[in-house]
């Protein structure tokens, strides 16, 4: 039934947004980690990519979170030559996470996932319209 | 008798099966409206006219035209499509934005909106109808 299916396609889009929404909260909790010895590479920031699947089994196509990547953008640099983790003239490398980029891609997130809700919600009325045929 | 050889009654329900498989349309193109490189769908509008011409053209001076007579879904009319189908394309004059997802949210929202609308029109004009049945069976068919 065509309704089902649209449901599972939001029900697929509710996942991947969470999935999504998990790396960012991830990103931001970490935005203040760095190392601990020198050397050693600070939180790098993690992305997420979506990607349209066939779901064969009930001939859906759906959408899916792609595995979660890593940002190659250059780390930061601080002077602070007291840090454990400061190199030979004094500076740490900061993890490379923007909060300001974070928080529009959390409002992003947040924006589909309601988008996928109302259209879940609304799927759901017209099942329910049709079934009230029967009283 | 099928209650589908009713023209009115086979018209609704065509009509709330293409409602159907826009709703799931719509629902995907929502769902992958952060996907890169998705392009929007769109369901093709069926073409009800031809219907309510031949309801109006059967009623005043016998049949208007001749149709090819189709008794499976498998089969052609005229104009050379299956009965029921209803295809899928892509949607057209959609702005596309640089990862080349071309959905745009607040259009999906307002066409999830409008099918609705019309989903509960047809199922109320459906219960009518069967209320309309249900009069012309008698009393006990009418009142429950």
């Amino acid at each position: 039934m065509d309704l089902e299916k649209a449901m599972m396609s939001s029900a697929a889009g509710l996942r991947a947004q969470s999935v999504r929404m998990r790396v960012i909260s991830e990103n931001i909790a970490n935005q203040n980690s760095v190392a601990s010895e020198p050397g050693q590479d600070p939180y790098r920031r993690k992305i997420v990519t979506f990607r349209t699947e066939m779901d064969r089994a009930n001939g859906v196509e759906i959408v899916k979170a792609d595995g979660v990547d890593f940002d190659k953008k250059e780390f930061g640099k601080k002077y602070d030559p007291g840090n454990p983790a400061a190199d030979t003239s004094g500076y740490i490398k900061t993890a490379n996470v923007n909060g300001m980029i974070e928080m529009m891609d959390m409002q992003q997130a947040q924006r589909t996932y309601q988008s996928n809700l109302n259209a879940l919600e609304a799927s759901r009325r017209m099942a329910t319209m049709t079934l009230d045929l029967l009283r | 008798m099928d209650i589908t050889s009713i023209p009115i009654m086979n018209a609704l329900k065509k009509q709330m099966n293409w409602l159907n498989t826009n709703q799931s349309v719509i629902s995907q193109n929502i769902a992958n409206a952060d996907t890169p490189g998705y392009h929007a769908k769109d369901l093709q509008k069926n073409d009800f006219s031809s219907l309510v011409s031949e309801l109006s053209g059967g009623q005043s001076a016998g049949r208007g035209s001749v149709n090819m007579r189709t008794t499976n879904a498998r089969h052609m009319n005229a104009s050379g499509v299956a009965g029921d189908e209803a295809t899928v394309k892509k949607a057209k004059n959609s702005e596309e934005a640089l990862n080349g997802n071309s959905v745009v949210l607040e259009e999906e929202m307002l066409k999830l909106a409008d099918n609705q609308m019309k989903y509960g029109m047809v199922v109320n004009l459906y219960k009518k109808n069967l209320g309309l049945l249900k009069i012309a069976m008698g009393k006990s068919g009418g009142r429950r």
